[in-house]
């Protein structure tokens, strides 16, 4: 789901070391090193930015402050990080990771590429598998990056790294669940305000505040009151609303989490027959078309067109999309451990409703997260 | 729309146009991608008039009349079309495809064409749309401004004020026992509930700040050091404010460190004044600096600029800096901010937006940073 990015997160920054200790990143490296074998691979640079950091979390436990950071791994040794701030920041940056080696060159592309030369010239590393070239970075940057690494042959390494985060470890599975409650805490708290004011504004700053002062780095809302569209939360007073529809994706420790309500007249959440049709297929082996398909028949032709365009939901992690995508052009397979959060959002009386369940999928079914 | 608003966007792409003509261009596209940031331009924002909720968004522009404003996602129409004072919006999944089917709808591409931007666009997006001009004439960077229009002096003024009591509201707010997310969530509150579109703000609390730093949990306490940049954006224009202040009694090296700020700050501020380099605005702030025995710490690990431009309009200067030589201009705007780490303080913050004119430069807060002393209070 697509939502506004914030120019600066200003939540509680840091990884949670009590949940997230750096065996269990080392353990993810090791992991990554033997994809890095069997692919002839000898050195892999990770990217990540402040506003799409997925696999450099993953790998880091670090969503960077500003501009973006590389992971350097080896086949064999530690790792580096190269992030692109000043000396200034260095202790801030070497706070928020585990990696010992961490190098903060200046905020300029050509610093960065020279320092990820640097890095891997040290490892005497041909072929680079790269992840987040393309599509983390800007077209810019990302050639800049090439032009330093010329020497080496780079070969793009994201689709084996995004496999390799859809099994969630336990440790996963409670920063996701606590990130998950906190949403759905958050979500609470807007529809009490709005209970109290009407007021999308009031409901949208409590779900804010909720998050925030509960420890989460990072909040995405999007609200619709009266109005026929999802956007962004204006912070004003607004005239008082009937409606309440709500879509709150909410970061903590590196983790997403998500709720979504839609608030009738009656102040009634309800499930879509939709949701809980798709939620029907999902299975180890199952297509994500055939979820996607299977939530699409319960829809007239126009709350399809709505559901399609807002997206029928995604793996979940420490990217707010991973895969498998639902969609029913969607060629992924659904496997067993996937964490997928599911959704359908369409417009009845002309106001979206949202609704979304977030699950643990199993062999034969589902849970819960 | 208010009109005023709408009179600026229409007054802006005049502007553009006639810089297209000059240029000898007869379209510009401009990207968009999403990130608003303090310290870059945003054009596609500043010439349609809307803050982009997807990664890919742009405006193309003819000398001869026309403009289209294509964003994404396609859900995002109707809140587009209300925001633009762009008439004619496009929404789509897919950026490159909408822009090479209206450039051959609309006979475009054959136009002289300029783009901005769009290298900050992701490969993916960048390299099918430079396939799409034969006539492709460059970088348009040249036909942006590079000062600021009276509707944009107008934001500023906006923003600054909005920061300004932003910060007394945080030095009302503050108490021991709170936690520093909770002042940076408080902060960015009162500048949302205040109009503010988008807030990039630094509140931190230590005894001795080694920098500037996010968030980390931290109890605020007696004697702590809370450092607070507060950025508000009207209409997506920043303004800045740099503050310092300290919980409970303060100590001496705290109250002279701040002065000294104060002091490079106003010499700075002195040596503003069109046709003078930056770089020579930079060395009035380091020998106050230098002059008081503090000339080591006027290195990269200690401070990072003496200021900089802020988005969402012109970037210029983009730093204040020695080794840059531009030249001052009238209409020009910038936070001045001589930050900088002391070893028996720590870090200070101590900044504040101007505005260059053309007998000098004149700073925005109406009231000038110092160090405020927050007395005991119940521990929250």
């Amino acid at each position: 789901m697509i939502t506004l990015e914030p120019t600066l997160r200003t939540g509680l920054s840091g990884r949670d070391t009590q949940l997230l200790p750096d065996d269990e990143f080392r353990c993810r490296v090791e992991a990554a090193r033997a994809l890095m074998g069997a692919s002839d691979i000898d050195a892999l640079v990770v990217l990540g930015s402040a506003a799409d950091s997925g696999l450099l979390t993953y790998f880091s436990g670090m969503v960077p402050w500003v501009n973006w950071a590389a992971l350097i791994v080896p086949r064999q040794g530690e790792p580096t990080l190269v992030s692109l701030v000043g000396p200034r920041e260095k202790p801030v940056i070497q706070a928020q990771n585990w990696i010992a080696d961490v190098r903060t060159p200046g905020g300029s592309p050509q610093v960065g590429g020279k320092a990820i030369a640097e890095a891997l010239a040290a490892t005497n590393s041909k072929t680079v598998g790269f992840a987040g070239l393309e599509d983390v970075l800007d077209g810019a940057t990302a050639r800049i990056i090439e032009k330093a690494l010329a020497d080496s042959a780079l070969v793009p390494f994201d689709a084996p790294l995004q496999e390799l985060c859809r099994l969630k470890s336990p440790r996963e599975l409670i920063a996701l669940r606590a990130a998950h409650a906190l949403a759905q805490q958050a979500a609470t708290s807007a529809t009490a305000a709005f209970a109290r004011s009407g007021d999308i504004a009031q409901a949208a700053w409590a779900a804010q505040w909720t998050a925030y002062r509960h420890g989460a780095h990072d909040i995405r809302l999007l609200t619709a009151g009266n109005q026929s569209y999802l956007a962004p939360p204006c912070h004003r007073a607004t005239a008082k609303q009937r409606f309440l529809s709500l879509y709150c994706a909410v970061e903590r420790s590196g983790y997403w989490g998500l709720a979504a309500l839609g608030l009738g007249p009656d102040g009634v959440a309800r499930t879509p027959e939709a949701l809980t049709a798709m939620l029907d297929r999902i299975a180890g082996g199952a297509s994500a078309a055939s979820v996607a398909r299977a939530g699409l028949q319960e829809l007239s032709a126009g709350e399809r067109e709505d559901a399609l365009s807002y997206g029928l939901g995604s793996g979940i992690g420490t990217s707010l999309t991973e895969t498998p995508r639902i969609s029913p052009d969607s060629e992924d397979v659904i496997c067993a451990g996937d964490l997928l959060s599911l959704r359908i959002i369409h417009r009845t009386h002309g106001t979206p409703v949202c609704s979304s369940k977030t699950v643990v999928v199993g062999a034969q079914g589902w849970q819960a997260l | 729309m208010r009109p005023e608003r709408r009179s600026a966007g229409e007054q802006r792409l005049r502007a553009l146009r006639q810089a297209m003509a000059q240029a000898g261009a007869e379209l510009v596209i401009i990207y968009g991608s999403g990130l608003h940031d303090l310290t870059r331009s945003n054009w596609c924002w500043y010439f349609s008039g809307l803050k982009q909720l997807g990664r890919d968004a742009c405006l193309c522009v003819t000398t001869d009349g026309q403009a289209l404003l294509i964003v994404t996602p396609k859900w995002d129409e109707e809140r587009s079309r209300r925001d633009s004072w762009i008439a004619e919006v496009l929404a789509t999944d897919s950026l490159p495809a909408a822009l090479a089917t209206q450039l051959a709808a609309r006979g475009w591409s054959n136009m002289r064409a300029l783009v901005i931007d769009f290298g900050r666009a992701p490969t993916t997006t960048s390299s099918s749309v430079s396939a799409m001009f034969p006539n492709f004439l460059g970088d348009g960077t040249p036909v942006v401004p590079r000062t600021y229009d009276e509707y944009g002096k107008g934001l500023i003024a906006g923003a600054v004020a909005i920061a300004e009591a932003t910060y007394e509201k945080l030095l009302a707010y503050v108490t021991p026992g709170m936690r520093d997310f909770e002042l940076a969530a408080y902060c960015d509150k009162v500048m949302s509930e205040a109009g503010s579109d988008a807030n990039f703000l630094v509140v931190c609390a230590s005894q001795h700040h080694l920098g500037p730093s996010p968030p980390v949990g931290r109890i605020v306490e007696q004697g702590d050091v809370v450092l607070a940049e507060l950025s508000p954006s009207l209409d997506g224009q920043f303004a800045q404010i740099c503050r310092t202040f300290v919980i409970g009694d303060t100590r001496p090296a705290l109250v002279r460190n701040h002065w000294i700020l104060d002091e490079a700050f106003n010499a700075a501020l002195a040596a503003c004044r069109p046709g003078v380099e930056v770089a020579e605005v930079t060395r009035a702030a380091n020998r106050v600096i230098e002059r008081h025995g503090f000339g080591a710490y006027n290195a990269p690990q200690y401070t990072r600029a003496r200021g900089h431009a802020v988005g969402l309009g012109p970037m210029v200067p983009p730093v204040i800096a020695e080794q840059l030589t531009m030249q001052l201009e009238p209409g020009m705007s910038f936070v001045l901010h001589p930050n900088q780490y002391f070893p028996d303080s720590g870090y200070l913050f101590y900044g504040d937006q101007v505005f260059v004119e053309s007998h000098g430069a004149s700073r925005l807060p109406k009231r000038p940073g110092t160090l405020e002393v927050i007395l005991a209070r119940a521990t929250a």
